[in-house]
């Protein structure tokens, strides 16, 4: 079922780049053309194969065919779901509290919500990581990452 | 001119900074792959950025020595944890684990590491033999032929790829149509670009890189229990160095692993995980004690271990002659050479021949300083796989922000990270493979800028490409290689046949011949 939701997504993007490149020169749109008419026949066969294999599986299962979208442990998707909004904040945090206040809460939140170690590890961790990643990166090669809140 | 950059290239890698990257970038491979579930791919992404700052010759010693650590690495978490640290470490976990569990993890990890030397430099020897000769002979293309190898390398890499055809022709299609983000190489109109400034040069390939290995991988360590660590080995106790009898026991075996493993990465599409099965098999087939396999034979460990390592080479082949990677490893390590702003292709023989050679030995030498380092810190390493999953995941985060934020000190780019880190994971998770998508986001300008050159030569005919007999041959074997995946194939396969077997009956039956 993702494959289907996705290879429509991707015709519709297809669509959108076809009609966008037509406003170009005619060299400038050849080749963008060309892929969105092979990425929209491509995502059609996908769709074609994968609504083939789900009614063939179907079919096969008879009455005790399960559902069509078998979702995963709850617990898992609350971690995942939570975890990616914590990649999102962490990319917002660094230039507005600085890296050294993103990253050891970027590293201490995951760390004490699930407890893969114990307190010491978590604190040599965040250490570790911070610094050693301070060291080569932003004193070594000089990058202007902001250190503190508004720097 | 190539005799001079073959000795340009070897006297570089003896400049001592670049022997520290070497021993360097095995160092940190090893360890990356010794940790479970942390591919070489994904390795080399994260420290494509610290390259950045380092001589084209010193970073790309580092990420190729890096890249070959990570194979024999990812034995050491397979061999103790039962849990290949990378895929292509798969078939190693088979007779690696049991006899660990024997009390000769030692041994094991040994075998392992006599074998990544052999394959690897038997695959370095290949890589300086082949390469040379057929960036000679990729010298004499023109744009039609280069097209043609760019429509060949997405065709095959596609249609090779894990999942359907369709699928895999889908990503290497996707990948190509964002690589067209940018400017128009003959107009210069900017394309896709929506009015962003940073979109003008297109799509940083290394931004996207980083974010479709890294991000996916971290997300799925943060899902994964630890419970599957049950009945680890802990300790290294007994010898590794296998002894010279032992050595010449494992000789032939080891060398047709390589040759399988050489072979195999030749072929754009396949990897490490390939080679190590066929390996495998080819090694149960050969051996007179096939019973043995699966119980911690010593077979059963130096033919996937070779393999995967004599990959390497193989897969550099078309990577460094082409500039047409084979792997996703090999386009990371691309990335590599682009983030030098070194293009790829038949110049890089030429133009760029003291940097490309200079890669040619360091992968060779990467090698003896693989079995140095792996005799004096696999010990060390047991210690890195019993960090949890759920540590490294964080890490692999701050270390891919940081990453991607150095390249061009932008924070575009941190965002344009996310965005492939999410797509790359939408894609993991509903099985299409990613490496297509990153070999058509390298393939993308390549074959944009050659078929714009092609069109304009043959003034928009686009039968000109059919004027070029090369360009022909790889056309049809680019036509031949999706077709031979669809069930249209078979069906044809069959239709001739059918009248064929028609014949040889008629040709039986009385009165057939009138």
């Amino acid at each position: 079922m993702g494959r289907i939701l996705v290879a429509v997504v991707a015709i519709g993007v297809a669509f959108y780049m076809y009609g966008q490149a037509a406003d170009y020169p005619r060299a400038a749109r050849r080749l963008p053309q060309l892929l969105s008419i092979i990425l929209i026949l491509l995502a059609t066969l996908a769709v074609v194969r994968e609504v083939v294999r789900l009614r063939r599986a179907r079919l096969a299962d008879g009455a005790a065919a399960g559902p069509l979208v078998t979702l995963p442990e709850p617990g898992k998707v609350l971690i995942g779901v939570a975890f990616v909004a914590l990649i999102f904040v962490y990319a917002w945090a660094i230039p507005v509290a600085g890296y050294l206040v993103a990253t050891p809460l970027m590293l201490a939140l995951p760390l004490i919500a699930l407890r893969p170690v114990g307190w010491r590890g978590i604190g040599i961790t965040i250490v570790a990581v911070t610094g050693v990643i301070w060291l080569i990166f932003i004193w070594f090669l000089n990058l202007p990452v902001p250190l503190y809140p508004g720097a | 001119m190539p005799e001079s950059f073959l000795w340009i290239g070897l006297a570089n890698v003896f400049v001592p900074v670049n022997l520290a990257a070497i021993v360097g970038g095995t160092m940190i491979g090893m360890v990356i792959g010794a940790m479970p579930g942390l591919s070489a791919t994904m390795a080399i992404a994260l420290l494509l950025p610290l390259t950045f700052s380092m001589e084209p010759e010193t970073g790309l010693s580092m990420l190729a020595s890096l890249y070959l650590a990570a194979m024999y690495g990812g034995s050491i978490a397979a061999i103790l944890l039962r849990t290949p640290g990378t895929p292509a470490a798969a078939a190693t976990v088979l007779d690696g684990f049991p006899m660990a569990q024997r009390g000769e993890a030692g041994r094991a990890l040994g075998l392992s590491l006599t074998a990544s030397l052999i394959g690897g430099t038997i695959s370095a020897i290949a890589l300086l033999t082949i390469a040379p000769i057929l960036g000679r002979i990729v010298l004499n293309f023109g744009p039609i032929e280069i097209f043609a190898v760019a429509v060949l390398g997405i065709t095959i890499i596609g249609s090779l790829s894990q999942g359907s055809t369709i699928l895999g022709l889908f990503a290497g299609v996707l990948g190509l149509l964002i690589g067209t983000v940018g400017m128009d190489p003959t107009t210069g109109t900017p394309r896709f670009t929506f009015g962003i400034l940073n979109l003008f040069s297109g799509v940083e390939f290394t931004v996207a890189l980083i974010g479709l290995f890294s991000v996916p991988q971290a997300i799925r360590l943060m899902l994964k229990s630890e419970a599957d660590r049950e009945g680890r080995v802990s300790s290294i106790r007994d010898r590794m160095l296998p002894t010279w009898p032992q050595f010449r026991e494992l000789l032939p075996n080891s060398v047709r692993s390589s040759a399988i493993g050489v072979l195999t990465g030749l072929i754009p599409g396949t990897g490490g995980d390939t080679a190590s099965w066929f390996a495998y098999n080819e090694a149960k087939r050969f051996s007179r004690n096939k019973e043995a396999f699966g119980t911690g034979h010593p077979a059963g460990i130096v033919a996937p271990e070779a393999a995967n390592n004599a990959v390497v080479g193989g897969a550099l082949v078309p990577t460094i002659a082409l500039g047409i990677p084979g792997s996703s490893a090999t386009a990371v390590l691309l990335g590599g050479v682009m983030v030098h702003g070194i293009l790829p292709g038949p110049t890089l023989m030429t133009e760029y021949g003291d940097v490309t050679y200079t890669l040619l030995w360091a992968v060779l030498f990467a090698n003896v300083a693989l079995f140095v380092v792996g005799l004096f810190f696999t010990r060390a390493c047991v210690a890195v796989t019993k960090i949890p999953n759920r540590v490294v995941g964080p890490v692999i985060i701050v270390l891919s922000v940081v990453g991607s934020f150095a390249l061009n000190n932008s924070m575009f780019d941190v965002w344009l990270m996310l965005v492939f880190g999410m797509l790359g994971f939408v894609f993991d998770e509903v099985g299409i493979p990613t490496p297509p998508l990153v070999i058509g986001l390298i393939l993308g300008p390549v074959l944009d800028t050659s078929l714009q050159q092609s069109l304009l030569i043959g003034q928009g005919n686009w039968l000109f490409f059919m004027q070029s007999p090369i360009a022909v041959v790889l056309l049809a074997i680019a036509l031949l290689s999706i077709l031979q995946s669809t069930p249209l194939f078979p069906a044809i396969g069959r239709k001739l046949r059918k009248p064929r077997e028609a014949s040889d009956l008629g040709d039986d039956l009385p009165g057939s011949r009138e």
